[in-house]
Parts: C-alpha cells; sequence; structure tokens
C-alpha cells in the first residue's frame, strides 16, 4: 500500500490490520511516534491525519491510504521552540503525542483558553508535566503569528477535512471501542 | 503442557532466509554506540579520554559520561554541570552520554554504607555529587599541566576560561590539549570554592531537551540493532500461580510468528515484528494454577493486613512513653502500579563470551550481575547500554524486564528485543503495597498533643532487594516503611511506631518517594484531625508544633506565603512531609463542587540545601506534586485469586490535564547538605489535598483513592 507520511509518499507491506503505529515504527523506522498502551487511551502515539489528531495504534494503515499522515519526525510548528522555552519535558516519552496534539489545537484554535487546552489534550504524562504544557501551549500561541484568513470554526472540524472529528467534537477523537478489549 | 525445544543453532536452520541478512561477529559497529543511544554525543572516534568522566574533541567538544540514568528528573543536566563548573567549559561545549556498567561509576549511597550504580532513591547529584567535582578539578589541573608543559611555564602562571587555558598571550583549548593531557598521571586538585562558581546555581537548558521535541530521542523501545527479533511475553497472572499449559496453534498461524515456547513460567512469542507477537500473544489459550493467588483477595488481604495490625509490630521508635489515648483513627492506601508510559523492554545479544543489553534500565550494576549469572560468562563480559527511560518510578530498578530479554536471546544467535504489553506491565508489576496504619492521640489541655502513636502494617518494599537476614532490620523498616513517622518534627513529647511486616506472594517496590507516598497521608491528615479537635487553625496548628524545627518552619512559612490569600469559596489543606535528605511543604487550594474535586492551585515549598539547577528543582516538584495527585484521584489495584485485575489504562485513570492545578514552587536555600530532588516534592501533596478536602465538606477521607467517596 501507498501512504503518504510527513509530504512523501512510501510504500510499505503491512496486513490489513496492522496499526499505523507499527507501520511507522518497525517497518519505516520512524520511532519518535511511541508505543504506550495499544487501546488509544494514552496518546503517546498520536499522529496528524490530515491534520487532526488520530491515536495510531488503533487505526489500521489500510485505512489511510491516499490521506496525509504528519508524525513528529515532520511536525515543524512553534510549538517545538515553546517546548524547549518552557523547558516543559522529562522523561520526554509522551512528549511526542503531546506536541502533535498541541500543535492540532494550535492550528484549529490560535488562542486557547485553559479549559480549551484540557478539553483537548488528553494525553497522559506520568512524570506530571501538565502545567508546563499548559504554559508551553499558551507560549507557542503568543509566538504564533495572527492567521491572515478568519479561523476555521474548532466545532466544524478541520477544512476540508472529510475525516476530521464528527460535528460537535471538541477533543481528539475518544478510543472507538472505549478502551476495552 | 507443551514446549518447543529448539536450539539455538536448530532454530536458526528453522528461520531460513530471515537471518540471512544478519552479520556476524565483527559487527558491532552497526550497533547503537553509546553515544549513538543517546544522540548526544560527538564523534566517538575522536574523543580523548582525560579520564572515565571526561572525554574532549579536537573542536572542543566536551563529552561527559553519566553514571545515573535520565530518566526525566534532568541528572543528564544536573551532574555534566558539577564537572563542567570544575572544568570551566562553555554549557555549549557540554554533550552527555551514558557511562557503561563499571565499578568506577558508581555513586556513594547516601543512606547506607558502600556504593552502587542505580538511579534511585533521588540519590544521583547528591551520591555523585564529590566524586564530580573531584573528576572536574583533576581535568582541568591536568589541561593545565599539558598547557604549562609546552610554553615552559609554571601551571600557577595559568588560568582557564570556557574550555581554554590562557597564560599571558598564550592560549589553547582544551581540544587542543586533551592529547598531551590524556598521557599525564592524574593529578589530585582541590574543587572551586562555592564563591568562585559561576555555573552550579544557574539554570541552562536541559541537554536532553532537543532530541525529545523532535522525535529523535531513543528510548529502549526503539533500539532496533540489525537483525534484531522482537519478541513478547505472557506470564502467570496469579502471584505465587504457575503455567498448566498452554494451545499456540492460532498464534503460530499469524504471518511473522518465528517460534513459541515456554519459559520459566511464562509462555514466549518470538516474531518478526513486535507487532505480530503481540497479536499472537492474545490468540494463546493458557490454562493457569491460581497456586498460592487462590482466594487472595481485596476482602482477605484486608483482613490479613487488619490481624498484622491487631496482633502488633516492633516497636522501632519512640519518645517518652505514651499513655492513654482519645482520638484514634485507622487509614489506608492500595496498591499503585508506577506506569511509566514507556512499557518494559530491553534487548539482549547473547554471543560466546559476550552479553550485550540495551535497556531503560535504573540499575545498571545489578542487571550486569544478573545477567553473567543468566548467561554464565564473566561480569565484565556484559555490556550495559543505557538508554533514556521512558519514565522509571523505581520499577525499572527491577531486574526482570533485562533477566527476560537474556533469557530468551540466550536461545537465538542474533539480538532480540522483548517488549512488554502494558497489560503484562499492570500484571506483573513491582507495586507500592497496600497498607494499614492506625494512629492514637492525646490532646493536652492546650489542644496540643501530648501522646501520638503509629502502628503499620504492610509489606517489606526492600524483601525482593534485600538479602533475608537484612530485610527485616530495624534500621531499613524504619525508612523504606515509615521513614517520615520516625523522628517527625513536630514537638510531641511522648511518640512511638510500631510496624508489623506482612508476607504475602504480591511483589512490592520502590514507588517514586517510596514510604512517603503513604505516610505523608497518614500523618498529615491525622495531625488536621487533631487541630479539627482542637479547633485550631492547621496552618496554626503546626507553626506552633514547629516552633523548635526551624528548618522545618522556614520551609512551611515559604509555601504558605508563595499561596498567598485564599480566593473565595475555595479551601485550602496544608502539608509538610521530608524525605531523602530535603522537606516540601505544599498548600492546596481547593472546590468541591457536587461531590466533584477541582485542585485549582498547589505552592510548594522545597528545601533540598542547595539547589544546583533552580529550575529542575522546580520542574520534578511540580512534576513529583501532580503524579501524587493522579495516585490519589484513581489509582488503585485490585485483586482476584492473587491476580490483579486492572489491565490497562482504561482501568487504572491517570490524572490528565484537565485536571492538574497550576503549580508555584518556590526553593528554601538553607545551605544544609545536599538533599534529594525526584521524590520529596510527592508526598505532601497527599496530606494538603485531603485536608482541603475535609475543609471543603467536613469530610475526611482516610482511606484512597478519593474515587467517589465524595459523591455519597
Amino acid at each position: 500500500m501507498k501512504l503518504n507520511i510527513n509530504g512523501a509518499d512510501v510504500e510499505v507491506e503491512a496486513d490489513a490490520d496492522t496499526p499505523l503505529l507499527w507501520v511507522l515504527r518497525e517497518q519505516l523506522g520512524m520511532t519518535g511516534t511511541k508505543f504506550g498502551c495499544g487501546i488509544g487511551q494514552c496518546g503517546a502515539c498520536t499522529v496528524h491525519l490530515n491534520g487532526q489528531p488520530i491515536r495510531s495504534c488503533i487505526m489500521p494503515a489500510s485505512a489511510l491510504v491516499g490521506q496525509t499522515l504528519t508524525t513528529i519526525e515532520g511536525l515543524d510548528h512553534p510549538v517545538q521552540q515553546a517546548w524547549l522555552e518552557e523547558q516543559v519535558p522529562q522523561c520526554g516519552y509522551c512528549q511526542s503525542g503531546q506536541l502533535m496534539a498541541a500543535a492540532s489545537l494550535l492550528n484549529n484554535n490560535r488562542k486557547p483558553s485553559d479549559e480549551d487546552i484540557g478539553k483537548w489534550m488528553t494525553n497522559l504524562c506520568r512524570c506530571g508535566t501538565y502545567d508546563r504544557i499548559r504554559k508551553g501551549i499558551h507560549a507557542a500561541s503568543e509566538a504564533m503569528p495572527e492567521p491572515v484568513l478568519p479561523m476555521p470554526d474548532l466545532e466544524a472540524g478541520p477544512p476540508g477535512g472529510e475525516a476530521g472529528p464528527p460535528e460537535g467534537e471538541t477533543g481528539p477523537p475518544a478510543p472507538a471501542d472505549g478502551g476495552a478489549e | 503442557m507443551k514446549t518447543v525445544n529448539l536450539t539455538r543453532r536448530g532454530f536458526v536452520t528453522a528461520l531460513g532466509g530471515l537471518v540471512l541478512g544478519f552479520n556476524l561477529p565483527g559487527c558491532a559497529s552497526l550497533l547503537p554506540s553509546i553515544d549513538g543511544t543517546i544522540g548526544l554525543g560527538a564523534d566517538p572516534g575522536e574523543l580523548v579520554d582525560i579520564n572515565a568522566w571526561i572525554r574532549i574533541a579536537p573542536d572542543n567538544t566536551v563529552s561527559l559520561r553519566m553514571g545515573a540514568s535520565e530518566m526525566g528528573q534532568g541528572v543528564f543536566t544536573s551532574l555534566p554541570m558539577i564537572l563542567a563548573e570544575e572544568l570551566d567549559v562553555d554549557w555549549q561545549q557540554v554533550h552527555a552520554e551514558s557511562a557503561p556498567a563499571a565499578k568506577v561509576y558508581r555513586h556513594a549511597n547516601t543512606d547506607y554504607p558502600g556504593s552502587s550504580q542505580l538511579t534511585g532513591g533521588s540519590a544521583s547529584v547528591r551520591g555523585y555529587y564529590e566524586q564530580l567535582r573531584r573528576a572536574g578539578a583533576s581535568a582541568r589541573a591536568m589541561l593545565v599541566k599539558a598547557a604549562a608543559d609546552q610554553w615552559g611555564v609554571s601551571p600557577g602562571d595559568c588560568l582557564t576560561e570556557a574550555g581554554h587555558v590562557l597564560s599571558g598571550e598564550d592560549k589553547l583549548s582544551y581540544g587542543q590539549l586533551a592529547q598531551a593531557a590524556s598521557r599525564l598521571s592524574p593529578i589530585d586538585a582541590e574543587p572551586k570554592a562555592l564563591s568562585e562558581r559561576k555555573l552550579l546555581g544557574t539554570s541552562p537548558a536541559r541537554l536532553d531537551l532537543p532530541p525529545k521535541v523532535d522525535g529523535s530521542a531513543t528510548f529502549g523501545i526503539d533500539v532496533q540493532p540489525e537483525g534484531c527479533l522482537n519478541a513478547t511475553l505472557v506470564q502467570c497472572p496469579h502471584f505465587g500461580g504457575s503455567l498448566v499449559s498452554f494451545e499456540d496453534s492460532a498464534a503460530r498461524e499469524v504471518p511473522g510468528v518465528l517460534d513459541v515456547f515456554e519459559l520459566d513460567g511464562a509462555v514466549i512469542v518470538v516474531a518478526d515484528t513486535f507487532w505480530h507477537a503481540k497479536k499472537a500473544s492474545t490468540l494463546l489459550q493458557i490454562e493457569w494454577d491460581a497456586g498460592q493467588g487462590a482466594g487472595l483477595d481485596d476482602a482477605r488481604i484486608g483482613e490479613i493486613l487488619q490481624e498484622a495490625l491487631d496482633r502488633g509490630g516492633k516497636t522501632l521508635w519512640k519518645v517518652g512513653k505514651v499513655g492513654e489515648t482519645d482520638i484514634e483513627a485507622i487509614y489506608e492506601v492500595p496498591y499503585l502500579e508506577h506506569a511509566p508510559i514507556e512499557p518494559l523492554n530491553a534487548t539482549a545479544w547473547v554471543r560466546p563470551g559476550r552479553v550485550d543489553v540495551w535497556a531503560p534500565t535504573q540499575a545498571q550494576q545489578t542487571n550486569q550481575m544478573a545477567a553473567s549469572r543468566i548467561a554464565g560468562v564473566s561480569n565484565d563480559d556484559v555490556y550495559i547500554h543505557t538508554t533514556f527511560l521512558g519514565g522509571g518510578f523505581g520499577r525499572k530498578s527491577f531486574n526482570d524486564f533485562v533477566n527476560w530479554a537474556v533469557k530468551v536471546a540466550m536461545r537465538f544467535e542474533q539480538p532480540v528485543k522483548v517488549t512488554w504489553t502494558r497489560e503484562e506491565c499492570f500484571k506483573r508489576g513491582q507495586y507500592r503495597p497496600r497498607s494499614l496504619c492506625r494512629m492514637r492521640a492525646k490532646l493536652g489541655q492546650d489542644g496540643y498533643p501530648t501522646d501520638l502513636s503509629f502502628e503499620m502494617a504492610s509489606q517489606n518494599v526492600a524483601a525482593e532487594v534485600v538479602p533475608p537476614a537484612l530485610a527485616n532490620l530495624k534500621p531499613l523498616i524504619g525508612e523504606v516503611i515509615a521513614g517520615g513517622l520516625l523522628h517527625n518534627p513536630y514537638a510531641i513529647p511522648n511518640q512511638r511506631v510500631d510496624v508489623a511486616v506482612v508476607d504475602l506472594p504480591i511483589p512490592v517496590g520502590w514507588w517514586r518517594s517510596v514510604q512517603g507516598s503513604n505516610n505523608a497521608f497518614y500523618r498529615e491528615c491525622f495531625l488536621d484531625e487533631l487541630a479539627n479537635a482542637a479547633q485550631v487553625d492547621p496552618i496554626a496548628y503546626r507553626r506552633k508544633l514547629l516552633a523548635d524545627s526551624p528548618r522545618e518552619l522556614a520551609v512551611f512559612e515559604a509555601a504558605v506565603e508563595a499561596a498567598g490569600p485564599l480566593r473565595q469559596r475555595q479551601s485550602r489543606g496544608v502539608a509538610l512531609f521530608e524525605c531523602f535528605g530535603s522537606l516540601c511543604a505544599q498548600v492546596a487550594d481547593v472546590t468541591v463542587i457536587d461531590g466533584e474535586l477541582i485542585v485549582h492551585r498547589v505552592a510548594a515549598a522545597m528545601d533540598c540545601g542547595t539547589a544546583l539547577h533552580p529550575d529542575g528543582v522546580k520542574s520534578q516538584v511540580m512534576g513529583a506534586l501532580t503524579m501524587g495527585l493522579s495516585s490519589m484521584l484513581r489509582e488503585g489495584l485490585s485483586l482476584s485469586d492473587g491476580a490483579v485485575q486492572q489491565q490497562n489504562f482504561h482501568e487504572y485513570e491517570l490524572l490528565k490535564l484537565a485536571e492538574a492545578p497550576q503549580v508555584t514552587v518556590v526553593i528554601v536555600d538553607s545551605g544544609e547538605p545536599l538533599g534529594g530532588v525526584g521524590e520529596p516534592g510527592l508526598p505532601p501533596i497527599l496530606g494538603a489535598v485531603c485536608n482541603a478536602v475535609a475543609a471543603a465538606t467536613g469530610k475526611r477521607v482516610r482511606s484512597l483513592p478519593l474515587g467517589k467517596q465524595l459523591q455519597a
């Protein structure tokens, strides 16, 4: 199958049920996206699908042919500089996912409130860096240029993003199976 | 029961083409080097060793070897700072890398004699401090001597600045001098006086963060030497139980699966990729015998703890004589899982006469000893390559996950990575023990306690790692079970601490802050109960009881000051706790609306003697108290037939950002000996939040987690 990752088309061979996470990590050697739980709960595996965050550990790669994928290796976003300025990460393991989630939040909502951040950022951090993650998002928000075009409406999903979150969804999609086996 | 007994040779034959691409011995260059693993070092080919810690490249890059593991606590910044300070180098020159397992990289133990290469006990900075100062001062003296010899001047006529030696008009970089310096005998030189310091006490940017914001940092789970096989394991879910039989035909049908076999009571699946191994592992049908675990559930464990409490334990400490008491309460905490987000994993390559291990480990020294025993090679033939750790919190100080990799890899010629599923991590943890604490007190006429006793029943977290003869010694139990209850700072004339050690087949271990993770809850909440009984404000109550403990009082006052005035309709709780040589006080401001707790703000004050990297200290206190808050809200393991019931994060809920408070941390620089930093920030939050909850609702929470207790 052919996937579009970080702007490049790549050909991969994978069983139809192989989650994107393992295609990235084990076939393409892109190990910045992490395995944490395998059930879409922790968010360490977050990548962008057409600009919106998804949990790649429960998303079969075969369902993503023809769509645009971005991983931490392809992310170039002010939030990364803000993370360094605020010295956000500790162990760093969850931070690829935190950064992907934070970047998508800011792309959807240039000036998020603490409440917006809390609703959107559902990734787990065991080191407890949440307060600095919040500061990092605000710092990146300050550093980002004002959008030239009107802000996309968060409630309506991403522009042109037929694969974006359903109407009325304000946070990243929850695990499809509610986290059960 | 079914086992597959393929010899290594037999297996390789069976594999056929898969191994063809694999290069045999002599291919060490294919492996991530120690520097490559961590991603911070310069080209290792150019580095010149000045001593065991310091290597310098011609371009003046200074690469520093760290005996401690970087697991988020910042030691790849704080430890290099100690060396860089003595060396007089620019921070921009400095790189950090992991040291191999070797005697020279052990640190002085902080709480008992001897030395060890173990990252735990909040011991890295205080344990390595003197060693690194001396190593840095010695290397600087050697570089100066090399320059002085070249110029024909006395070392006393030379200065050092930003990685250069200067004398009059002459100037040479350390990079230019490294070769000559490396040929000199080591020089014993005095470290700098406190007043000469430029770097320590400032907060340079952490060295490990750039690769952690672009995805390039290498954790254990990212290690993939060429030709590496991937395995996962399914261990017995019942503690004290065993494997009866398993059916693996469906598992073997999964593409990429190479072998399925029993090993030491677990079922191992080996495949080309972890995804295939994991998928196959879920198709195994396994029959287990619960063994000793049969009937061991939450209720039974509760009875066992209660019986132990009622029988009474050893008196570990007393002052005066505790007489009749009139206030009594029993508190309880549950088993907790460490839950680092990086699941347990290790990669091993066992060759004749040599074992290589790549692991996110806190315990290089014991990993090396264990691997040497398992593989039958000498200690020096085991090479431990430490990666970044995706969290440790104590769990990665145990040998089990490294041992499994070595045991599995012994059956193959190529390297094997053994990665645990999250479910496996929950199932076979080294949990913070469940415990009970009964406290009794008597108040004097003035409302302040005259008598206070603590009786605890708990498993011994040291039991698995300390020889049995030592495990139940009073000083050890006094620390790892009752630490913080003994010698408590409050002026109470009659006190006693008794501990009943309980033996259960449930594995327990060090969980961030160890004894503090329960004792701060016990002591600080009960103290508030006494203040409430006396109808005295808990802050004023502590002030009076701390009147003769100036260091504790100072840190307590600093936290109260940092908290500022209480907002309308919010409630406040305070707590203080000392562990690992540091004191931390916290003030939590909360509201409880319709049974829902919101922790708005936490102000913390930390006295770790001297903060070598103040921003790092603040970061650790923030993280630790956030992890502590997570533990008290919904975390707790339950057991049935000796098996943990929670399998993954949907059943063991960690705190998320939306619930994380705003944190303010102030540092109290007492100038006392260096204290630990990674753990002491955790315990006070347990007392502070529960005390705030009691202030808000009148409800005294005596067992954790809070769960739905506030909704009744």
